[in-house]
């Protein structure tokens, strides 16, 4: 029942913006302000105006070096937010080539929760909007009206606003704040299915604003003398204990708990 | 339905038609294994049949837990009649990781069934719903690897991979960032080897069975496919809350460990195995859904997600950079790693002993066994293979023919030249771990189950190093215990093996009888149809928590009703695989199979310096770890077991053939009549 | 490490060959996963190289018993065949089986040195022309 009177909302709203954009044909680049409950009031519209938005209170990091491609945070993001399976659905996308070569056959591509949302400021309608506590981007499924100007705004490649082609909305990482399926509180503050899932810990959450380093940016070092006891000693970027001789029953292991 | 997406694609390369299976007929099989040889059942007719035959029906299934977050759930199990065995060449099974379940069932398919052969080479390409039939010219000759990138190119057109592409030219036809996942048959294949092996990725691969061989005579050279829909899932919160259970208190934490794996150190340990020590900056690199992901990517590329027996190859050089480009040259020739590394030594005894070179009784031509051990030589064997030039033709039928078409082979057996116990799959844990070779014995190949040398590995490798080590004792009650619903039972456990305790409790008892049992029934449902992981499943001892503490059988029960919202308790899945246990048997039994031919190879039952491994031990009212090194099976102790093994699983014991009763009592009537039919059933 | 006495030119160059299938010796390559496979060895150079504690994830391993048989009977080393008996002495007193094999196995490094040792006596017996 409660997804049914969503959609009726939201077909209604399709039905009266779409008249006013193609019929009056104006340029929508305006900014909406919503409020939970998913009504939407304009603010800008006709006005080619950024608005300025408060920063996000989280942010995801990783370390491509340290991701094993495995595709849980995939998983799990389609997991706790749509309650299914599927890769084409999750917020954060692993891209990966298994011939490649070291480091290049695996890039990570999350949301950055930009200071400056191109997504945010190119939405018609405000249903890709921060949110007005922690002001983490993300989106109104039920205020979308489907015209991916979001999926196309963002900057990065691939675009880290996604299209629900089954659903016809556009999606996008809220760190687990409307995460729908997660015992966890999400959000800023919270956790985050994908750092909590990863089994190489290659992601991460914080709350100082990562550097923007063009497409390096939010990638960090997250190796740890302990992860690179497991890899070998001459891996980039980290050093490993030597094993003793011998390997079965000789080795002496690093000082544990 | 959760967990299944609900059809299964039957395609006959002969005529060409493409159709649905409705999973729901078969789903009270479980899925992968057990929905595999269900449908094998009903669909091919003559099961005597020879595994080249176009009348072999070839399953790819998956399992429920595919395409969720269910840890490992995500392989994909390949069944049929082999081509490898020997002397009979079984209805047998492998299986292979990476990304291949997931990604069929986000195309929408719980499995695919091939019947038929083509008339001329084809590929089946899969994007969703739709599956056709594709022309394989410029693709048929080319390997592994190159098959793999030919076909993404073809499939994704422009498509980069670097970004979202659309997978129909329909706006919502599905979106996605991933390369097809491609199963591909290489030259091996190609040639009909009955060691030619299916590979996927760079380095997963289902290599037993020689279903390579078995798609050439298809004319089959590759499936793709590229999926964009959702798994359904009955109660995901209970599923991320599984697995984050499971990262919190059972999974090897890479950053802060609760005990440190030694190196070498297989499963449940992030990488500690045949890659572990990487001499160039690498990755780990997991199946999907994995949560403690075991192989490698490197800087130079060599190595690439190989794993396990992969790595083993060809390691005669001497140096690990040449074995690791000789395992990447046998992925890419499409050859069974585990035969192969048995088979060239083979070649090189046979070289020592005059029998086997330029003018001798064995030609050994285009082959210069002066090579062996030299990286070249690993080429040339992979080229003779798949060109079936010269002594390539016999190297193609594998150790066990190509031996015994050259009069070698009861020399081999005789004297351990070929360490192929059971069926002429090579030896394993094969001894002490006597479930290995008695599973392997009355199943089909090498079973290839780490469920019991993995928690002694960690008894005395991981926890060993550490203070307050596992006593054998706890380490007894405490696997037993798991082992629903035997777990009264310790003795299970004893591998006692010489003197009046073997026959009372020890490798030739009524226990050992039970314990075999619950392996071949808890394996061909809980490993092999829900396709958890083999180095993950069952976890009986677990290192990473700090009770020690294994997550069987509540994870299996877990994962399964977190996903279908179906409540099926361990034992009954032990059931389950019971039932398909019998069936797989009775399919052997109609293709030759009697108590008098499970016998192992003669060097089996003679006394060598054999591989070490702790086992454990019931002496002098206590029990002890052990660590046999002289161990061999004794004859008639083993005879006397088999009929205790028959009694347990209500098979006759004259001739090991399953009873009306034991096959009706599992709702399998139709098999009961089958055997009958043939005079084939036990009385 | 036993200090070895020079060995005759004649023993340097039998220790030196390479042997036929009759003469060959038994070794082990373990991995966890993949199980023991049985490696032939034609030489006591193929053996010297071949052991190693590790090497790119394996153990390789010879049964010490076995290996003092070979070096005494099949190459005619007693003086080398002491040695090693010496160096596992406490793999054949252990009673422990689980105690004995760990201690076959961190004599696996020293019976390589040993061996390493003993085939530099023999190329330096021989002249620099064997080295290989």
């Amino acid at each position: 029942m409660a997804e049914e009177a969503k959609g009726i909302a939201r077909r209604e709203f399709l039905k009266g913006l779409g008249a006013g954009i193609i019929g009056g044909g104006l340029l929508v680049t305006g900014v909406f302000t919503a409020t939970k409950t998913g009504i939407v009031s304009e603010v800008g519209i006709g006005k080619i105006k950024k608005l300025a938005v408060p920063a996000s209170e989280g942010y995801i990091v990783v370390d491509t070096r340290k991701c094993s491609g495995c595709q849980s945070c995939m998983l799990a993001c389609s997991l706790v937010n749509e309650g299914v399976g599927n890769p084409s659905l999750s917020r954060i996308q692993i891209l990966q080539n298994t011939f490649g070569n070291f480091p290049l056959d695996i890039s990570q591509a999350q949301c950055r929760q930009c200071v400056y949302p191109s997504c945010l400021y190119a939405c018609p309608t405000g249903a890709l909007h921060f949110d007005e506590k922690t002001g983490v981007r993300s989106v109104y499924e039920d205020a979308c009206i489907g015209c991916q100007r979001c999926v196309q705004a963002c900057p990065n490649t691939p675009s880290r606003v996604v299209w629900d082609y089954q659903d016809s909305h556009a999606e996008k990482c809220d760190l687990c704040l409307g995460a729908k399926y997660f015992s966890e509180t999400g959000g800023p503050g919270g956790k985050q299915a994908c750092v909590e899932v990863c089994p190489m810990k290659a992601i991460k959450f914080t709350g100082e604003i990562p550097v923007q380093t063009g497409k390096a940016g939010y990638d960090v070092n997250l190796r740890t003398t302990n992860w690179a006891a497991n890899i070998s000693p001459n891996v980039v970027g980290a050093t490993a204990p030597t094993p003793a001789e011998g390997i079965y029953f000789n080795y002496t292991p690093p000082a544990t708990k | 339905m959760f967990g299944y997406t609900g059809k299964i694609a039957r395609i006959n390369l002969t005529n060409k038609q493409i159709s649905n299976i409705d999973t729901g007929a078969y789903d009270s099989w479980g899925g992968g294994h057990g929905i595999g040889s269900a449908i094998f059942w009903d669909l091919c007719a003559d099961k005597t049949i020879d595994g080249f035959n176009p009348g072999n029906v070839v399953t790819i299934m998956t399992s429920p837990l595919a395409g969720t977050l269910a840890p490992t759930g995500s392989r994909t199990e390949v069944q049929g009649i082999g081509v490898q065995a020997y002397p009979i060449a079984w209805y047998t099974r492998s299986n292979f990781g990476g990304r291949f379940a997931n990604m069929l069932k986000a195309a929408g398919w719980d499995g695919i069934v091939i019947e038929g052969a083509s008339d001329k080479p084809v590929w089946l390409n899969i994007i969703n719903d739709k599956v056709t039939i594709e022309d394989a010219a410029g693709i048929w000759g080319l390997d592994t690897w190159a098959t793999q990138q030919e076909i993404w190119r073809r499939v994704g057109g422009s498509a980069t991979y670097e970004d979202w592409w659309e997978v129909t030219s329909a706006r919502d036809g599905g979106r996605t960032t991933q390369r097809p996942a491609v199963l591909a048959n290489g030259p091996a294949g190609e040639a009909l080897a009955r060691n030619g092996s299916l590979v996927h990725d760079a380095g997963a691969g289902a290599g037993q069975g020689g279903f390579g061989g078995v798609w050439g005579a298809k004319k089959l050279k590759a499936i793709s496919v590229i999926g964009t829909g959702s798994v359904k899932v009955a109660d995901p919160k209970a599923l991320m809350d599984l697995r984050l259970w499971l990262a919190r208190n059972h999974y090897h934490n890479v950053d802060d460990p609760v005990r440190q794996p030694a190196p070498g150190m297989s499963g449940l340990s992030v990488a500690r195995s045949t890659s572990s020590v990487a001499n160039e900056p690498n990755r780990v690199t997991g199946c999907a859904s994995c949560g403690f992901p075991c192989k490698r990517r490197s800087e130079s590329g060599t190595y690439n997600d190989s794993q396990c027996v992969d790595g083993a190859f060809y390691t005669v050089t001497g140096s690990v950079r040449d074995s690791r480009r000789a395992t990447d040259m046998m992925q890419r020739a499409g050859v069974n790693a585990f035969e192969s590394m048995n088979f060239h030594p083979y070649l090189n005894t046979l070289y020592k002993k005059g029998e086997l070179g330029p003018g001798k009784k064995i030609d050994s031509a285009p082959l210069d066994l002066s090579q062996y051990g030299t990286i070249g030589f690993a080429q040339a064997f992979l080229d003779a293979i798949c060109s079936r030039k010269g002594i390539g033709n016999d190297l193609a039928e594998g150790a066990m023919r190509a031996a015994a078409k050259w009069g070698t082979l009861a020399t081999a057996l005789e004297n351990r030249e070929l360490n192929m116990p059971n069926w002429g799959l090579p030896a394993h844990w094969s001894l002490p771990e006597v479930s290995w070779c008695y599973g392997s014995l009355m199943g089909d190949r090498d079973t290839n189950e780490h469920c019991f040398s993995f928690p002694q590995w960690t008894a005395t490798q991981t926890v060993g190093l550490h203070a307050g080590g596992l006593t054998a004792e706890k380490f007894v009650k405490q696997v037993t215990g798991k082992m629903v619903p035997y777990s009264d039972d310790p003795f299970m456990l004893d591998y006692t093996w010489q003197g009046p305790t073997a026959e009372a409790t020890g490798i030739y008892s009524d226990h050992k009888a039970k314990f075999i049992a619950w392996h071949r029934h808890y394996t061909r449902f809980w490993k092999q149809s829900m396709l958890f992981c083999d180095w993950a499943f069952p976890n009986f001892i677990n290192a990473q928590n700090k009770n020690l503490e294994g997550f069987t059988p509540k994870t299996e029960e877990d994962c399964y009703k977190a996903v279908t919202g179906k409540s099926l308790s361990f034992a009954q899945g032990i059931e389950i695989g019971r039932k398909i246990w019998n069936l797989d048997r009775a399919i052997w039994i109609l293709q030759g199979r009697h108590r008098d031919m499970e016998k192992f190879a003669p060097f089996f039952y003679k006394q060598y310096t054999q591989s070490r491994a702790q086992v454990t031990v019931y002496k002098d009212n206590k029990w002890e770890y052990s660590v046999e090194s002289k161990m061999y099976i004794d004859s008639p102790k083993f005879e006397s077991w088999k009929t205790k093994f028959f009694q347990f699983e209500g098979w006759d014991t004259a001739s090991g053939w399953p009873k009306r009763k034991t096959l009706e009592d599992l709702g399998l009537k139709k098999v009961a009549d089958a055997l009958a039919s043939a005079n084939k059933l036990g009385s | 490490m036993a200090e070895l006495s020079v060995p005759s030119r004649e023993l340097a160059a039998r220790l030196l060959s390479e042997l036929g299938y009759d003469e060959k010796i038994t070794a082990w390559e373990v991995e966890p996963a993949s199980g023991w496979l049985q490696c032939y060895i034609y030489s006591l150079k193929e053996l010297a190289n071949f052991l190693d504690a590790e090497r790119g994830g394996f153990m390789h391993f010879i049964d010490p018993d076995d290996l003092r048989a070979w070096v005494r009977k099949t190459l005619g080393d007693e003086e080398l065949a002491h040695a090693i008996a010496e160096l596992s002495r406490e793999c054949e007193a252990c009673q422990n089986s689980v105690e004995r094999y760990r201690k076959e196995i961190a004599v696996i490094r020293p019976i390589k040195e040993l061996l390493l040792a003993r085939l530099k006596q023999c190329e330096e017996v021989l002249g620099e022309a064997t080295k290989v």
